[in-house]
């Protein structure tokens, strides 16, 4: 790796953090994560294997938060750069465009480990209970949160570099996010053939009711969200080159 | 240092920089003049590798601005039009910045920061926030940015833009303190910028290069005006027609006493001046007026559209 990347990446860090967006965002995670948190109480019935089950995995709210908190991360990474300007002062540097992208992905995702990680609290909430969550659910259902997330900021970044409006990035990630997460559930018949399969295949949902949720990590799984977000993050970078296509 | 063969760019049905080639020696100054939308941006990021070009090849540094991308931007300090900055970030924080992205050897980034923050008059705005600092100071950061890496190849599109006028000296004292140690290839759309700061001229028009040279060079090849201007002190009326007596067409100046007319030769003049005199009038100025550069730029860039 060279030395761009760690320079790009804590300039990316610092610019989320210091924006009033990242606090509205923190705060809206909290309160959706909080309703989240006593939705799960009240339906688990007190068994704690479910609670972290519907808290991190099988629960609406869980849903909700992910498909809308990348997008809100990601809309202004590159948008921002390219209306004010600061994108043709970034790529003139000597950087690569992938450089670029892989910072600004990763700043992302350090961001959004900032926002999962109060969450642990909540965990730390049903121990004092003298419940005791499973380690190894916890640890397979982080797990599915950082894959899928990923996977999800790579598309909002993607989305990003197509645009110089943050709003028209939010959007359009936002609606793939929710085609993405909802449409498998609409092909669950037979006659919907291979679509449905592939849906089915793909669905975050049923990795996470199938395996993350109950302390399971299959391996297909862990490449699918790997090779997935690889990819969306070299057309991430294809798309930053685009404005050099003749 | 630059070399460019050829260069052209299309947008679709526009053609912004169209075949042009140009040569930058090393240590030169170049001024890229010509009126707002002649191509001079456009030229500019091609050789940044903001963006490629459509067809002919540009080189910086030895390195080809197409293949060898990465390379010419290690030898280049750029500094885009309207100077895009981070509104969030600190002079000093920002810079430091820009130096790690440059690749500024750790040991070598304080003193490179603290030169460009002295060059650039800086230095009591360093921990200020960009966003709050005026047009004049913006335009200084952004330079001190393109400065930071000691690229030998400076590209500054518009560096006075929006500068009040003692900015601007500034900015062009210092680019002029380049000549001879840094290539610098500097736009302008404002002559008299480019008169000051640089040791050749290269005028675009229509993306187009319609003249290049030192500025003697330009002038000589455009040849004199053949006019004269003449004053007689309070004699204005008597004056005009003087001349026009001698079938000239005299054209008025801002001075009721001015007057300049046209002569078919230069010899013309002594005669002229002779008459002048001899019929009394109080001949205070009588001046051949040289072809100057804004002449040349004027009558270039004014020249119908094909």
């Amino acid at each position: 790796m060279r030395k761009a990347i760690p320079t790009l990446l804590w300039r990316e860090l610092e610019s989320l953090f210091f924006s009033p967006l990242a606090y509205i965002v923190l705060t809206l995670f909290l309160v959706l994560s909080g309703f989240s948190f006593v939705y799960a109480v009240k339906v688990s019935l007190g068994v704690v294997a479910d609670t972290v089950a519907v808290f991190l995995g099988d629960g609406p709210l869980f849903w909700v938060l992910l498909a809308v908190v990348p997008p809100l991360v990601t809309m202004r990474l590159v948008a921002e750069e390219r209306r004010s300007g600061t994108l043709e002062l970034l790529l003139t540097a000597p950087v690569r465009d992938g450089e670029v992208i892989l910072a600004k992905f990763l700043g992302a995702l350090v961001f959004q480990a900032f926002l999962w990680a109060p969450t642990l609290a909540y965990v730390r909430i049903l121990r004092n209970y003298g419940a005791l969550p499973d380690a190894g659910q916890l640890l397979t259902s982080y797990a599915g949160i950082a894959l899928c997330t990923a996977l999800l900021t790579a598309v909002g970044l993607l989305f990003s570099t197509r645009t110089s409006n943050q709003i028209v990035a939010a959007v359009g990630s936002l609606t793939f996010n929710v085609l993405f997460l909802v449409l498998p559930s609409l092909a669950v018949e037979e006659r919907f053939g291979l679509a449905r399969s592939v849906l089915q295949a793909v669905w975050p949902v049923e990795h996470f009711a199938g395996s993350f949720s109950r302390g399971l990590l299959d391996s297909g799984h862990v490449v699918f969200y790997v090779v997935a977000t690889g990819g969306v993050l070299v057309l991430a970078a294809r798309s930053l080159e685009a404005r050099k296509w003749r | 240092m630059i070399r460019i063969e050829h260069l052209t760019r299309r947008f679709h049905d526009l053609v912004a920089v169209d075949d042009v080639s140009l040569d930058v020696a090393e240590g030169d100054v170049l001024g890229f003049l010509g009126p707002n939308g002649a191509g001079k941006s456009t030229a500019m990021r091609i050789l940044a590798g903001f963006l490629p070009a459509s067809s002919g090849r540009a080189q910086v540094a030895g390195f080809d601005v197409a293949g060898d991308s990465l390379r010419v931007r290690q030898h280049i300090g750029y500094l885009p039009e309207n100077v895009p900055l981070p509104p969030d970030a600190r002079v000093d924080e920002y810079l430091e910045f820009r130096a790690r992205l440059k690749e500024v050897p750790a040991t070598r980034r304080l003193a490179a920061r603290e030169r460009v923050l002295q060059d650039c008059g800086l230095v009591p705005m360093r921990r200020r926030i960009i966003g709050q600092l005026s047009r004049g100071y913006r335009q200084r950061v952004g330079l001190a940015d393109a400065l930071i890496s000691e690229p030998p190849v400076l590209i500054l599109d518009e560096p006075t833009g929006g500068l009040d006028p003692a900015q601007r000296q500034e900015v062009l004292d210092l680019v002029a303190s380049f000549r001879g140690r840094r290539t610098v290839l500097l736009s302008s759309h404002v002559l008299a910028e480019v008169e000051h700061a640089c040791s050749r001229v290269a005028i675009i028009q229509r993306g187009r290069i319609v003249a290049q040279g030192t500025k003697a060079e330009l002038e000589a090849s455009a040849g004199r005006r053949g006019e004269i201007a003449v004053r007689a002190r309070g004699a204005g009326p008597r004056l005009c027609a003087a001349l026009q007596s001698r079938g000239l067409a005299p054209r008025a100046e801002p001075d009721p006493d001015a007057f300049v007319v046209r002569l078919e030769r230069d010899a013309d003049a002594a005669p002229l001046l002779a008459a002048l005199v001899a019929a009394g009038l109080p001949v205070d100025a009588f001046r051949p007026l040289e072809r100057t550069l804004h002449d040349i730029f004027l009558d270039l860039t004014r020249a119908p559209a094909p």
